[in-house]
């Protein structure tokens, strides 16, 4: 057999041919295949790097706490991720985005409520929060190469990065925000009435 | 989520619907815009036997400016409200209820009768309504009654329209200095606090105001003593209006849910009310 | 009951009780499945539809309530061989990953654009507060909704879904068009 012009054929005869697609879909549907043949057609090969991969970046967030309510804004996001040699620089922006969007998520909206009898209190998207357009910030993005040498296409994930950058970057950021009244540590999700009643409790009254 | 079986009905008038109520008593519900309703049939809150649809009932979606009266039919959407430039210079906190009301989708839907009948205390409406002193129409078997907004709404989900009548219309007097200010909910887009203020001014001091709140108590209700408080205050004058908008949940039980204590909603209810009145006396 | 609704331009007649919903109406009976189901509590907006040429969540609207009136899914929206602009923006722009709030998103989106033919991004955000999504933070389908409303405005020619997905590699005898290249094989084996 060779693979000639994007087909499988007999080798020395023009004639005979058929697509991969072809091939595939007869030794999938297994009608015609030689007895002893087992259908379908697959192949395995492993890769092993002799190291793991470590990608990398740095995340700065700006908000503004309103120290009347404690609700928080989003006034700037920046994000320099290192994943190595970008294959699709548009997917890989599109990773970084998305996960951004989870990790403040997580630091800002969302929680699992249960009642004292176990019953589970935050069981629709009505009452559990997961941000909508209004609720994130533009990002701007940013990425340095260093291409790593583990593999051969120099390449690192990028799938977690904003998800691992983001939730600390927010919260340390509304932590700083809340720095003038003492205040240095609040389990998330940073929702309003506690970053309300941390101030208060600190100062008496917001400024 | 599959609500409970229903049979379905159109009604053609005021008229028909109210005849169609009278044929199916209790088990019967009026369906306008349905973003109330259906939602609770799916959760089997609710299980009418029979839903009159009134949607199809001409000439009771407009908004009407005659003078200074302003007359909104039942089934005026919350869109339309929303787009509306009579409403936003005859009664800004209508039009900035109608803005911040749910989201797109559900503008294009809801209507205002239907969200004010189904008494929500966490709705946006009543709140702003009681503050324009409203006239609630509604018509039944025995014909027309007017009620005011502080006897149309009484308690959760719980307003005075009678089980055979239709509310047909909303009306109240132009109020130019109003605003609506609304801490949303970050899930739902309910109001968590929602503060309605109309005002007049005697050159920049407050000479009269009506103060609601929506989402803090069992029902929206008006904060009478913060009225008198802001009287003679200056608009502009942030240090004093804070102060005459303490304590505008006093007297009231405040809710608490998975977002908000009782108590941080009752403090919320005088930040949002003191903003509210300084964008009303800015307008 | 009779059921009678307009569904992208075409009728559509069905006997159905009462308390289906528009969704199920048109995923299951009519077999439109592009309109998907997300939260079921008139949350996400996975199920926007135009009804009468407006957005509304097709999970909260009883099919019987939209009889006589006219239904526009996403497959109305636009074809493979003539996409809809916003529909090649989120494609073109990656307005999307796993894909679920796409469909709803476009269709919310077309809405935005007959209200605001030109909106900033804030007005973008803004018009898309009834549609969730959990994979893009919002970015690239807030730069697709502004990349199509640059395209409508400019009366862009639009594009089949070949233009946009060049057959890699291409074949000597490409595969027909409009057809997935499994076709001929399919019917050779059933046959």
């Amino acid at each position: 057999m060779e693979y000639r012009n994007g087909k499988i054929g007999v080798k020395g005869d023009p004639s005979k041919s058929m697509t991969t697609a072809e091939a595939g879909f007869m030794a999938f549907m297994g009608d015609n295949l030689p007895p002893g043949l087992e259908p379908g057609m697959d192949a395995t090969r492993r890769f092993e790097p002799p190291n793991f991969v470590f990608p990398f970046g740095t995340h700065v967030c700006v908000v503004e706490v309103d120290a009347k309510t404690g609700q928080v804004e989003f006034v700037k996001y920046l994000a320099v991720d290192d994943c190595g040699r970008l294959l699709n620089p548009m997917i890989v922006e599109g990773q970084v985005h998305g996960g951004i969007a989870q990790g403040l998520s997580q630091a800002m909206f969302e929680e699992v409520v249960y009642d004292g009898d176990g019953q589970l209190l935050t069981g629709t998207l009505m009452d559990y929060a997961i941000p909508h357009a209004e609720q994130v910030p533009h990002y701007d993005l940013d990425h340095t190469v260093t291409a790593t040498t583990v593999n051969p296409l120099g390449i690192k994930g990028v799938g977690e990065a904003g998800t691992i950058g983001s939730t600390p970057a927010v919260a340390n950021a509304v932590m700083d925000a809340l720095a003038p009244f003492g205040v240095v540590h609040i389990d998330m999700p940073l929702k309003p009435e506690k970053l309300w009643t941390a101030m208060h409790a600190k100062n008496g009254r917001a400024r | 989520m599959i609500p409970a079986a229903f049979d379905y009905v159109r009604a053609s008038s005021v008229d028909d619907a109210i005849r169609l109520l009278g044929e199916h008593g209790d088990d019967a519900k009026l369906l306008a815009g349905g973003h109330s309703l259906i939602p609770m049939m799916k959760l089997r809150l609710a299980a009418p036997a029979m839903l009159i649809d009134i949607t199809g009932i001409p000439q009771l979606d407009a908004i009407r400016v005659d003078g200074n009266r302003v007359t909104i039919g039942a089934l005026t959407k919350h869109a339309a409200l929303a787009a509306s430039d009579a409403l936003k210079k005859t009664a800004p906190a209508l039009w900035d209820a109608a803005n911040q009301l749910g989201d797109p989708q559900v503008r294009n839907r809801g209507t205002i009768g239907g969200a004010s009948a189904h008494g929500d205390p966490s709705a946006d409406y009543p709140a702003v309504l009681l503050a324009l002193d409203a006239t609630f129409t509604v018509v039944g078997k025995g014909g027309e009654r007017k009620l005011r907004a502080g006897d149309f709404f009484r308690e959760m989900f719980d307003t005075a329209l009678g089980a055979g009548e239709v509310l047909t219309a909303i009306a109240f007097d132009a109020a130019p200095k109003s605003a609506y200010v609304k801490y949303h909910h970050p899930a739902s887009h309910y109001a968590v606090v929602g503060a309605a203020a109309v005002l007049t001014l005697n050159g920049g001091s407050i000479a009269t105001a009506r103060v609601a709140i929506a989402g803090v108590g069992d029902s929206a209700f008006r904060a009478g003593g913060v009225e008198s408080a802001l009287a003679g205050v200056r608009g502009s004058d942030e240090a004093a209006v804070a102060a005459a908008c303490a304590g505008t949940a006093s007297g009231q039980d405040a809710r608490s849910d998975t977002f908000a204590s009782g108590a941080y909603r009752a403090a919320m209810a005088d930040v949002f009310t003191a903003r509210a009145v300084a964008q009303a006396a800015s307008r | 009951m009779q059921i009678d609704l307009t569904v992208n331009g075409k009728r559509a007649s069905l006997d159905a009780e009462p308390r289906l919903l528009l969704v199920h109406a048109l995923r299951d009976v009519i077999g439109l499945t592009g309109t998907h189901v997300g939260c079921d509590t008139s949350s996400c907006g996975a199920c926007t539809v135009l009804l009468d040429g407006v957005s509304v969540k097709s999970c909260t609207v009883f099919a019987v309530q939209a009889s006589g009136h006219e239904v526009t899914t996403i497959e109305g929206i636009g074809t493979a061989d003539e996409l809809h602009p916003m529909q090649e923006a989120f494609w073109s722009s990656h307005g999307l990953q796993c894909g679920y709030c796409t469909t709803g998103m476009i269709v919310s989106a077309v809405d935005l654009l007959k209200r605001n033919p030109d909106p900033s991004d804030e007005q973008i955000r803004a018009g898309l507060e009834g549609n969730l999504c959990r994979c893009t933070g919002y970015e690239n389908i807030v730069k697709s909704v502004r990349v199509a409303a640059k395209a409508m405005r400019e009366h862009a020619p639009l594009h089949s879904v070949r233009d946009l997905m060049p057959i890699h590699p291409p074949a000597e005898e490409p595969p027909p068009s409009g057809e997935g290249i499994i076709i001929p094989a399919l019917e050779k084996a059933l046959t």
